[in-house]
Protein backbone atom coordinates (compact mmCIF):
# COMPACT_ATOMS: atom_id res chain seq x y z
CA UNK A 1 0.00 0.00 0.00
CA UNK A 2 1.34 3.66 -0.63
CA UNK A 3 2.00 5.46 2.04
CA UNK A 4 0.24 9.13 1.80
CA UNK A 5 1.71 11.96 4.09
CA UNK A 6 -0.82 14.70 5.17
CA UNK A 7 -0.46 17.72 2.87
CA UNK A 8 1.63 21.16 4.80
CA UNK A 9 -0.52 23.33 3.18
CA UNK A 10 -3.71 21.45 4.46
CA UNK A 11 -2.22 21.41 7.94
CA UNK A 12 -1.40 24.60 8.04
CA UNK A 13 -4.98 25.66 7.40
CA UNK A 14 -6.43 23.35 9.73
CA UNK A 15 -3.89 24.99 12.26
CA UNK A 16 -4.89 28.08 12.15
CA UNK A 17 -8.57 27.80 12.25
CA UNK A 18 -8.29 26.41 15.61
CA UNK A 19 -10.04 28.79 18.13
CA UNK A 20 -7.62 30.82 20.37
CA UNK A 21 -4.85 30.01 17.25
CA UNK A 22 -3.77 33.65 16.71
CA UNK A 23 -0.42 33.00 14.55
CA UNK A 24 1.43 30.36 13.25
CA UNK A 25 5.12 30.13 13.77
CA UNK A 26 7.44 28.18 11.48
CA UNK A 27 8.11 25.04 13.25
CA UNK A 28 11.42 24.04 11.91
CA UNK A 29 14.79 25.40 12.65
CA UNK A 30 16.60 28.64 11.21
CA UNK A 31 18.47 26.72 8.72
CA UNK A 32 15.39 24.15 7.76
CA UNK A 33 12.94 26.62 7.49
CA UNK A 34 15.32 28.97 5.00
CA UNK A 35 15.48 26.14 2.73
CA UNK A 36 12.24 24.59 2.87
CA UNK A 37 10.98 28.36 2.04
CA UNK A 38 12.83 28.59 -0.50
CA UNK A 39 12.61 25.67 -2.23
CA UNK A 40 8.53 26.26 -1.58
CA UNK A 41 9.33 29.53 -3.85
CA UNK A 42 10.62 27.82 -6.52
CA UNK A 43 7.94 24.92 -6.50
CA UNK A 44 4.61 26.95 -5.80
CA UNK A 45 5.78 31.06 -6.79
CA UNK A 46 3.16 33.12 -4.95
CA UNK A 47 2.30 30.73 -2.45
CA UNK A 48 3.96 31.51 1.17
CA UNK A 49 5.72 28.25 2.41
CA UNK A 50 3.88 26.17 5.01
CA UNK A 51 4.55 26.42 8.77
CA UNK A 52 4.17 23.10 9.93
CA UNK A 53 6.49 20.60 9.89
CA UNK A 54 6.11 17.02 9.06
CA UNK A 55 8.75 14.57 9.54
CA UNK A 56 8.23 10.74 8.36
CA UNK A 57 10.08 8.60 10.46
CA UNK A 58 10.60 4.11 11.29
CA UNK A 59 7.90 4.74 13.91
CA UNK A 60 5.14 7.57 11.81
CA UNK A 61 4.47 11.01 10.88
CA UNK A 62 6.36 13.55 13.66
CA UNK A 63 3.91 16.57 13.48
CA UNK A 64 5.11 19.89 14.74
CA UNK A 65 3.55 23.17 14.99
CA UNK A 66 4.13 26.64 17.00
CA UNK A 67 1.35 28.64 17.82
CA UNK A 68 0.82 32.26 19.22
CA UNK A 69 -2.18 32.45 21.62
CA UNK A 70 -4.12 35.37 23.11
CA UNK A 71 -3.87 36.39 26.32
CA UNK A 72 -7.56 35.44 27.16
CA UNK A 73 -6.91 31.69 26.13
CA UNK A 74 -6.19 29.18 28.07
CA UNK A 75 -2.07 27.66 26.48
CA UNK A 76 -3.63 24.24 27.70
CA UNK A 77 -6.86 24.11 26.10
CA UNK A 78 -5.64 25.54 22.95
CA UNK A 79 -2.48 23.21 22.82
CA UNK A 80 -4.99 20.48 23.35
CA UNK A 81 -7.27 21.64 20.51
CA UNK A 82 -4.64 21.89 18.00
CA UNK A 83 -3.86 18.28 18.88
CA UNK A 84 -7.13 16.97 18.40
CA UNK A 85 -7.86 18.88 14.79
CA UNK A 86 -4.25 17.80 13.67
CA UNK A 87 -5.12 14.07 14.58
CA UNK A 88 -8.37 14.62 13.31
CA UNK A 89 -7.04 15.54 9.89
CA UNK A 90 -4.18 13.16 9.84
CA UNK A 91 -6.32 10.46 10.39
CA UNK A 92 -8.70 11.39 7.40
CA UNK A 93 -6.06 12.43 5.23
CA UNK A 94 -3.11 9.91 5.47
CA UNK A 95 -2.46 6.46 5.85
CA UNK A 96 0.52 6.35 7.88
CA UNK A 97 0.33 6.32 11.79
CA UNK A 98 1.25 9.42 14.00
CA UNK A 99 4.44 8.61 15.91
CA UNK A 100 3.52 11.94 17.80
CA UNK A 101 1.86 15.59 17.42
CA UNK A 102 3.61 18.43 19.04
CA UNK A 103 2.21 21.62 19.81
CA UNK A 104 4.33 24.30 21.25
CA UNK A 105 2.93 27.58 22.64
CA UNK A 106 5.61 29.99 21.52
CA UNK A 107 4.05 33.08 22.26
CA UNK A 108 0.92 34.53 24.21
CA UNK A 109 -0.79 38.01 24.13
CA UNK B 1 6.60 33.93 50.37
CA UNK B 2 9.81 33.01 50.22
CA UNK B 3 12.84 34.26 51.72
CA UNK B 4 14.20 37.25 49.99
CA UNK B 5 17.38 36.36 48.03
CA UNK B 6 20.72 37.95 48.34
CA UNK B 7 20.60 40.78 45.30
CA UNK B 8 23.86 39.25 43.81
CA UNK B 9 22.72 35.46 43.14
CA UNK B 10 19.45 36.29 42.54
CA UNK B 11 19.43 35.59 38.47
CA UNK B 12 22.31 32.96 38.66
CA UNK B 13 20.01 30.76 37.36
CA UNK B 14 18.91 32.91 34.24
CA UNK B 15 19.38 31.17 30.86
CA UNK B 16 22.25 29.19 31.72
CA UNK B 17 21.83 27.15 28.50
CA UNK B 18 22.08 30.45 26.47
CA UNK B 19 24.86 30.76 23.83
CA UNK B 20 26.42 33.85 23.39
CA UNK B 21 25.23 34.60 20.21
CA UNK B 22 21.30 33.64 21.49
CA UNK B 23 22.27 36.70 24.31
CA UNK B 24 22.77 39.48 21.92
CA UNK B 25 20.67 39.09 19.15
CA UNK B 26 16.46 37.66 18.35
CA UNK B 27 16.01 34.96 15.77
CA UNK B 28 19.53 37.49 13.76
CA UNK B 29 18.35 40.51 15.26
CA UNK B 30 19.50 42.84 17.57
CA UNK B 31 17.18 45.05 20.19
CA UNK B 32 18.09 48.20 18.25
CA UNK B 33 17.30 46.82 15.57
CA UNK B 34 13.83 45.46 16.88
CA UNK B 35 13.74 48.94 17.88
CA UNK B 36 14.18 50.76 14.76
CA UNK B 37 11.76 48.56 12.63
CA UNK B 38 9.05 49.49 15.41
CA UNK B 39 9.92 53.71 14.58
CA UNK B 40 9.00 52.43 11.32
CA UNK B 41 5.80 50.73 11.55
CA UNK B 42 6.94 47.43 10.67
CA UNK B 43 7.08 48.58 7.49
CA UNK B 44 8.37 46.79 5.21
CA UNK B 45 7.29 43.84 6.69
CA UNK B 46 10.50 41.32 7.55
CA UNK B 47 9.30 38.18 7.89
CA UNK B 48 12.67 36.80 9.65
CA UNK B 49 10.60 39.01 12.63
CA UNK B 50 7.28 38.71 11.75
CA UNK B 51 7.20 34.74 12.03
CA UNK B 52 9.75 34.79 14.72
CA UNK B 53 7.71 34.01 18.52
CA UNK B 54 10.80 36.06 19.93
CA UNK B 55 10.97 38.61 18.25
CA UNK B 56 7.01 39.54 18.65
CA UNK B 57 7.25 39.12 22.19
CA UNK B 58 10.31 41.60 22.23
CA UNK B 59 8.50 43.89 20.38
CA UNK B 60 5.71 43.63 22.35
CA UNK B 61 7.54 44.61 25.28
CA UNK B 62 9.06 47.27 23.44
CA UNK B 63 5.91 49.09 23.08
CA UNK B 64 4.69 49.03 26.60
CA UNK B 65 8.45 50.27 27.53
CA UNK B 66 7.42 53.15 24.73
CA UNK B 67 4.41 53.72 26.47
CA UNK B 68 5.49 53.97 30.38
CA UNK B 69 8.45 56.34 29.22
CA UNK B 70 6.26 58.54 27.28
CA UNK B 71 3.69 58.57 30.54
CA UNK B 72 6.91 59.53 32.60
CA UNK B 73 7.74 62.32 30.24
CA UNK B 74 4.40 63.93 29.83
CA UNK B 75 4.34 64.34 33.49
CA UNK B 76 7.56 65.88 33.86
CA UNK B 77 8.55 67.18 30.55
CA UNK B 78 10.40 70.54 31.81
CA UNK B 79 12.68 68.67 33.66
CA UNK B 80 13.36 66.10 30.97
CA UNK B 81 16.99 66.37 30.69
CA UNK B 82 17.23 65.64 34.67
CA UNK B 83 15.73 62.41 34.36
CA UNK B 84 18.40 59.10 34.30
CA UNK B 85 16.98 57.00 32.29
CA UNK B 86 19.78 53.67 32.68
CA UNK B 87 16.60 51.68 34.28
CA UNK B 88 15.59 51.67 30.79
CA UNK B 89 18.41 50.37 29.20
CA UNK B 90 18.83 47.77 31.88
CA UNK B 91 15.07 46.41 31.24
CA UNK B 92 16.29 46.32 27.27
CA UNK B 93 18.82 44.07 27.58
CA UNK B 94 16.16 41.85 29.70
CA UNK B 95 14.26 42.10 27.12
CA UNK B 96 16.15 40.62 25.32
CA UNK B 97 17.71 37.70 27.03
CA UNK B 98 14.00 36.90 28.41
CA UNK B 99 12.20 36.63 24.78
CA UNK B 100 14.55 33.54 23.92
CA UNK B 101 12.33 30.75 23.39
CA UNK B 102 14.42 29.00 26.35
CA UNK B 103 12.96 25.73 27.94
CA UNK B 104 9.94 23.70 27.59
CA UNK B 105 7.21 23.57 29.97
CA UNK B 106 5.08 20.50 29.59
CA UNK B 107 1.37 20.59 29.22
CA UNK B 108 -0.75 17.58 29.60
CA UNK B 109 -3.26 15.92 26.87
CA UNK B 110 -4.19 12.29 27.79
CA UNK B 111 -3.55 11.46 23.96
CA UNK B 112 -0.35 8.87 23.78
CA UNK B 113 0.95 11.05 20.53
CA UNK B 114 0.41 14.31 22.29
CA UNK B 115 3.36 16.39 22.94
CA UNK B 116 2.18 19.82 24.48
CA UNK B 117 4.43 22.52 25.73
CA UNK B 118 4.73 26.17 25.76
CA UNK B 119 8.16 28.12 25.90
CA UNK B 120 9.55 29.60 29.37
CA UNK B 121 10.27 32.81 26.57
CA UNK B 122 6.03 33.05 26.30
CA UNK B 123 5.52 32.98 29.83
CA UNK B 124 8.20 35.41 30.78
CA UNK B 125 6.48 37.42 27.73
CA UNK B 126 3.24 36.89 29.65
CA UNK B 127 4.42 38.09 32.75
CA UNK B 128 6.29 40.66 31.53
CA UNK B 129 2.82 42.06 29.90
CA UNK B 130 0.69 41.05 33.37
CA UNK B 131 2.86 43.71 34.89
CA UNK B 132 3.53 45.63 32.65
CA UNK B 133 -0.77 46.22 31.89
CA UNK B 134 -1.09 47.35 36.07
CA UNK B 135 -0.61 51.35 35.82
CA UNK B 136 2.80 52.92 37.40
CA UNK B 137 4.92 49.64 37.33
CA UNK B 138 7.30 48.07 34.22
CA UNK B 139 8.77 44.84 35.08
CA UNK B 140 12.26 44.91 34.95
CA UNK B 141 13.45 41.34 35.07
CA UNK B 142 11.29 38.11 35.63
CA UNK B 143 13.16 34.89 36.08
CA UNK B 144 11.57 31.40 36.34
CA UNK B 145 13.93 29.03 38.62
CA UNK B 146 14.00 25.08 38.73
CA UNK B 147 13.35 22.84 36.85
CA UNK B 148 10.48 23.51 34.60
CA UNK B 149 10.66 20.43 32.26
CA UNK B 150 9.57 18.44 35.71
CA UNK B 151 5.80 18.39 35.81
CA UNK B 152 4.48 18.94 39.56
CA UNK B 153 8.52 20.07 40.64
CA UNK B 154 7.99 23.44 42.36
CA UNK B 155 9.51 26.39 40.71
CA UNK B 156 9.88 29.68 41.97
CA UNK B 157 9.18 32.80 40.07
CA UNK B 158 11.71 36.01 41.06
CA UNK B 159 10.48 39.28 39.87
CA UNK B 160 12.18 42.51 39.79
CA UNK B 161 10.12 45.78 39.02
CA UNK B 162 10.16 49.50 38.40
CA UNK B 163 7.91 51.72 40.17
CA UNK B 164 6.71 55.12 39.12
CA UNK B 165 5.11 57.98 41.82
CA UNK B 166 2.06 57.34 43.46
CA UNK B 167 1.45 53.60 44.47
CA UNK B 168 1.54 51.81 48.23
CA UNK B 169 4.38 49.43 47.17
CA UNK B 170 3.01 46.70 49.32
CA UNK B 171 -0.31 46.92 48.03
CA UNK B 172 1.04 46.78 44.42
CA UNK B 173 3.28 43.98 45.00
CA UNK B 174 -0.14 41.65 46.54
CA UNK B 175 -1.57 43.01 43.40
CA UNK B 176 1.06 42.06 41.07
CA UNK B 177 1.51 38.54 42.40
CA UNK B 178 -1.73 37.77 42.03
CA UNK B 179 -1.99 38.92 38.80
CA UNK B 180 0.90 36.47 37.62
CA UNK B 181 -0.64 33.52 39.67
CA UNK B 182 -3.59 33.88 37.72
CA UNK B 183 -1.54 33.92 34.62
CA UNK B 184 0.59 31.11 35.16
CA UNK B 185 -2.60 28.85 36.47
CA UNK B 186 -4.23 29.95 33.03
CA UNK B 187 -1.20 29.33 31.13
CA UNK B 188 0.57 26.66 32.61
CA UNK B 189 0.32 23.66 34.93
CA UNK B 190 3.95 24.98 36.84
CA UNK B 191 3.47 24.19 40.64
CA UNK B 192 4.63 27.91 41.89
CA UNK B 193 5.58 28.08 45.61
CA UNK B 194 6.43 31.37 45.42
CA UNK B 195 6.38 34.32 43.27
CA UNK B 196 9.21 36.67 45.23
CA UNK B 197 8.97 40.75 43.68
CA UNK B 198 11.50 43.06 44.49
CA UNK B 199 11.36 46.75 43.73
CA UNK B 200 14.76 47.32 42.45
CA UNK B 201 13.61 50.86 41.23
CA UNK B 202 11.69 53.66 42.63
CA UNK B 203 11.58 56.32 39.26
CA UNK B 204 10.64 59.46 41.68
CA UNK B 205 10.20 62.88 39.67
CA UNK B 206 13.12 64.51 39.73
CA UNK B 207 13.96 67.70 42.55
CA UNK B 208 15.05 70.10 39.45
CA UNK B 209 15.57 72.79 42.54
CA UNK B 210 18.05 70.61 44.90
CA UNK B 211 19.89 69.29 41.71
CA UNK B 212 20.42 72.78 40.28
CA UNK B 213 22.02 73.77 44.25
CA UNK B 214 24.17 71.24 43.56
CA UNK B 215 25.38 72.35 40.40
Amino acid sequence: MTEVLPSTDQLDAVVRQVPGVDALYPAGSIVSTVLSATVHAVTHPGQAAPMVLIEKQADGVRVTVRIGIGATESSTEVSGRVHDAIAAHVGQSGTVPVAQIAVIVARIG
Amino acid sequence: MTELTPADRRFAAFDLEDTERERTDLNGHTIEQLSEYLDRGQMPADPSIDDSPECEIALRSLGRLRLAQQSLLERDLERESLRDDSWVASILSNITLEAHAGREIPLTHPAPTARLVVTEGAVRGILRETGDRMQNVVVGRCVLVGDVGVSGMPITILVDVTVFPGENIPLLADDLRQAMYSALGKHTELVVAAIDITVSDLQAVPDASARAQEN
